[in-house]
């Protein structure tokens, strides 16, 4: 994926999200409806590329508390949730870059944390420190591709609408990538 | 075969690592409170805020008097007889009355957010002491919307972390920021309709519907605000919840000297260091 497909999406497609986005320009009281529209993919999508609980939160406040901030920049090009998941993508590199996590920093963190939400009760947190520590040092893209996919749970038609190109070539991306994790997590059965 | 069958346990993983659980779920409801807050349904005070204030008109008494007036007659214009729809607009009227700070005086508002009738987590609350004219001199406490204790009276600005008082000259002329501002701005709007009378906690209170989903309830009998609920449809965490502000106080307090020290942190942490060195703010 070039970073120039995701800094300029795809404009053709109708948004679901106009009337409320201008209705928050308007008066940034509504823009709450576009939260409740928003934030579970959001808070997914993140909780997918930070491993640390604390960090996590702290860039979904920052993200949607930046959307609220700037929704009278938002251009229209592209859809409101195309420059709502950009805003996410370059909040996660600042937080990466601030904290300098690594793939062991992260592994650490999920092992360590005293207060392990539910997910690593419910999963082996071996596993999941392997898993995460592997999504760690994925290339950004791939990390994106991935957390637009299983943390935000879009289907391929909704992640071309945000970052273009076709659902075929975003499928066959997906499938590769998931073939390179794979070979590095041993206890998939599949 | 489902989708489930056919996901790998890869697959499986990588989506239960970003189920919402309930720790999320109350993350994001904490989060939707300080967002209205910042988008205005209780503005936030200090330096940020004004980045997310909405447009607004000097508020006087008699300019609320005026409009109180204005609406009235408008309907009184627009049906001849009067009837519901007058009631209507002068119940409108008079809630907008009592959400209009009287000049020289020093507005007091207290405001606790809940959820589902329980203190939100993390402890959602906000009270204010705001001349309302003047230098609008004000102080402010909360863990709602964030930050410490802190005061400015037009010349200094005060911060105080439970031990020092920090101060560093103030950068921009104060203005009024009313808590409830945007209420009142939303039953000046036109779009406000009064549903009906009903009792909540004991209290008589009109219902009023507000824009974008918001209801407020007035006491029926001085037209204050008792909560101001937020919408709560949509797939977010909030749905099926009460969201709801409680204006635990509104009142105007007379300028007496006891009531003025409310304005100031030092007079009301009397023990506590002030720390006079502008580039020491906030322990640096």
């Amino acid at each position: 994926m070039s970073v120039r497909a995701l800094e300029a999406p795809v404009a053709s497609e109708v948004d679901p999200d106009a009337k409320l986005v201008e209705a928050a320009r308007l008066d940034h009281r509504a823009f709450m409806a576009l939260y409740d529209r928003h934030v579970d993919r959001v808070h997914g999508y993140v909780k997918l590329r930070v491993a640390d609980r604390d960090a996590r939160e702290d860039v979904t406040s920052k993200i949607f508390m930046s959307a609220l901030e700037r929704i009278d920049q938002f251009a229209g090009r592209g859809t409101f949730a195309s420059w709502l998941f950009q805003i996410a993508r370059n909040a996660i590199s600042d937080v990466h870059r601030e904290r300098h996590t690594d793939e062991l920093g992260d592994a650490v963190a999920t092992l360590s944390d005293p207060q392990a939400g539910p997910e690593e009760q419910v999963l082996d947190r071996d596993r999941i420190a392997r898993l995460r520590a592997h999504i760690r040092v994925l290339p950004p893209d791939q990390q994106h591709l991935l957390a637009l996919r299983y943390g935000a749970g879009l289907d391929y038609e909704e992640i071309c609408a945000l970052i273009g190109g076709n659902p075929g070539a975003i499928r066959v991306r997906m499938h590769r990538l998931l073939e390179s994790l794979r070979r590095r997590y041993p206890d998939d059965e599949a | 075969m489902t989708r489930h069958d056919q996901q790998s346990l890869l697959e499986r993983d990588l989506i239960e690592l970003a189920r919402p659980t309930p720790r999320d779920n109350s993350f994001t409801l904490e989060l939707r409170a300080k967002l209205a807050a910042r988008a205005g349904i209780v503005e936030l005070p200090g330096r940020s805020r004004p980045r997310f204030v909405l447009r607004r008109r000097p508020a006087t008494a008699a300019a609320a008097a005026l409009a109180i007036a204005a609406a009235v007659a408008v309907v009184l214009v627009g049906t001849r007889t009067g009837g519901p729809e007058v009631a209507a607009a002068a119940v409108i009227a008079h809630a907008r009355g009592a959400l209009t700070p009287p000049p020289n005086r020093i507005l007091h508002v207290k405001l606790v957010s809940e959820v589902d009738g329980g203190v939100m987590a993390g402890g959602g609350y906000q009270e204010s002491w705001q001349l309302t004219s003047g230098s609008h001199s004000a102080r402010w406490i909360g863990t709602f919307g964030g930050g410490p204790e802190s005061a400015n009276n037009g010349e200094t600005e005060y911060m105080y972390n439970g031990k020092t008082i920090y101060t560093r000259p103030n950068s921009a002329p104060l203005q009024l920021s009313d808590p409830l501002a945007t209420v009142r701005e939303e039953l000046d709007s036109g779009k406000a309709r009064v549903v009906g009378e009903t009792t909540i906690e004991g209290a008589s209170v009109y219902e009023i519907t507000l824009p974008y989903g918001y209801v407020g309830y007035f006491e029926t009998s001085t037209y204050r605000p008792l909560f101001i609920d937020s919408p709560t449809s949509g797939p977010s965490a909030a749905s099926g919840k009460l969201i709801r502000m409680r204006v635990v106080t509104l009142e105007y307090l007379p300028q007496t000297p006891e009531n003025l020290r409310l304005l100031s942190l030092t007079a009301q942490h009397p023990d506590a260091r002030v720390e006079q060195n502008p580039a020491a703010w906030g322990g640096k």
